[in-house]
């Protein structure tokens, strides 16, 4: 396929999940970043020879030819929240499948209630919000590869209500040369499916376009991504490089900018991180500066197996 | 961070509490700390979890140690599980609903007066925009000063 046709792709892929915009839908926990190493970079997905492909570019699974186990971890907000992602990749004769969970969660949130006027707590209960995946990746031709992820969301905040549903994400990874290689993802692609709750509320997923670019030179490799989210009309941008020891070729070494508008209000994250790849195995850790007041400082951890 | 003991607190005195008398601001002014001086216990808001659609609003309150001399600038930040700001507002002392008579200190454990002080939060606050269902942190400032933090959770 040559770039233009791929393009082609693009802009009929856009043209279709635009027509289904909806004003109310749920979060979208993976724009928290499907990886230290990802994140590291500016939020740029899909490059790295892991099974966190299948969150944000089951299309680059194709390249994978070792089965990877992946794990990520980060909390939030003083330790309120938690996230944990889990990811695991098998080669097959034509292709890679996938499988993904995502997880958030936050615990003793108080319930309240009302006596004489006054509220007071009632009891503690627990947020959760998890994405199950299974993804397929495989080659269409020599530059070009596909990839499709079925999501299975489960929703609940204690048993106040909980909230079930079904999507397909779609992503393609495009190799222009030795050197240069972007890929397109499609978050959500069937918009008219909804998350049904047991309250009778039913709430669309978030929809999302993100196109990654990866520029290679010498030791160096250049990141950037766009995001764009139609239910919030919202854009989501990040910068990133990074830089493998050329006497140390087991270490990398990156740093990334990102910029993520939540509700209109614009956030500026800086981050750096570096990779370690011993054996097989991969450790990568991320430290994050935001504006955040709360917490104006992250942390990422994330490890990844080969087997 | 500044964090508090919620649960060294003693449990509501339903007796007491129908002794209560509220009214919008016009309090009996008996201390003026600094900001920092200020201490906030009991952040609640009540309903929680709700939803906008259904519940409209949800009243956040809290006790405070002293009706302060001056109008004071409470200043609320709200936060979404990434810990990204989604809205931030202020409001002064007199947006609040207000309590005239403050609590025993037996309500209290300690010698300490404590005035109630709430607020209806509604999507007007964050400009009509729907939030998507799950929990959402904030955290209420004076000048600098974090007098306190809680979450309250969305229903779809």
């Amino acid at each position: 396929m040559t770039f233009p046709l791929f393009l082609r792709y693009l802009i009929f892929i856009f043209l279709f999940v635009i027509s289904f915009i909806h004003s109310s839908s749920i979060l979208d926990i993976s724009r928290l970043g499907v990886s230290s190493r990802s994140i590291s970079v500016g939020r740029s997905t899909g490059f790295t020879q892991q099974a966190f492909n299948i969150f944000e570019n089951p299309a680059g699974l194709s390249s994978m030819n070792h089965v990877n186990f992946s794990e990520f971890f980060t909390s939030t907000l003083d330790d309120e929240v938690s996230f944990v992602f889990s990811a695991l990749a098998i080669p097959l004769s034509d292709g890679v499948i996938g499988f993904g969970w995502m997880k958030a969660s936050s615990k003793d949130i108080i319930h309240t209630d009302i006596s004489h006027s006054y509220p007071y707590e009632k009891s503690r209960f627990n947020y959760m919000d998890e994405l199950f995946k299974i993804g397929y990746g495989f080659p269409l031709n020599f530059n070009l590869d596909f990839g499709l992820t079925f999501t299975y969301h489960r929703f609940s905040l204690g048993s106040f209500v909980t909230g079930t549903g079904y999507n397909l994400d779609f992503s393609a990874h495009y190799y222009l040369n030795s050197w240069a290689q972007f890929n397109f993802f499609v978050l959500n692609t069937l918009p008219s499916l909804k998350v049904n709750y047991d309250n009778n509320v039913s709430l669309s997923f978030p929809s999302k376009i993100k196109l990654n670019s990866k520029f290679s030179m010498d030791y160096y490799n250049f990141y950037s991504s766009l995001a764009y989210y139609f239910d919030y009309s919202s854009f989501d941008f990040g910068l990133g490089v990074d830089y493998q020891l050329p006497f140390f070729s087991y270490l990398v070494l990156g740093c990334g900018y990102s910029l993520t508008s939540p509700m209109g209000n614009l956030q500026h994250h800086f981050n750096v991180g570096f990779s370690l790849t011993l054996s097989g195995i991969d450790f990568s850790f991320c430290y994050e500066k935001s504006q955040y007041l709360v917490s104006p400082q992250q942390y990422f951890i994330s490890f990844s197996v080969d087997f | 961070m500044i964090s508090f003991d919620f649960n060294s607190i003693a449990s509501s005195d339903s007796s007491f509490l129908s002794h209560q008398n509220f009214q919008s601001s016009h309090v009996q002014i008996q201390e003026s700390p600094t900001p920092d001086e200020l201490k906030l216990v009991r952040l609640y808001n009540y309903k929680n979890p709700f939803s906008f659609s259904k519940d409209i609003s949800t009243d956040i309150s809290f006790f405070l140690n002293s009706h302060p001399s001056r109008i004071l600038t409470f200043t609320f930040y709200f936060y979404n599980i990434f810990g990204e700001i989604i809205e931030r507002f202020s409001l002064t002392s007199n947006d609040f609903v207000s309590s005239v008579d403050a609590p025993p200190a037996h309500l209290f454990n300690d010698s300490d007066r404590y005035y109630y002080y709430s607020y209806s939060l509604t999507l007007n606050n964050f400009q009509g925009r729907s939030l998507s269902p799950g929990v959402y942190f904030y955290l209420i400032k004076v000048s600098d000063h974090v007098l306190g933090r809680g979450r309250m959770a969305v229903l779809p």
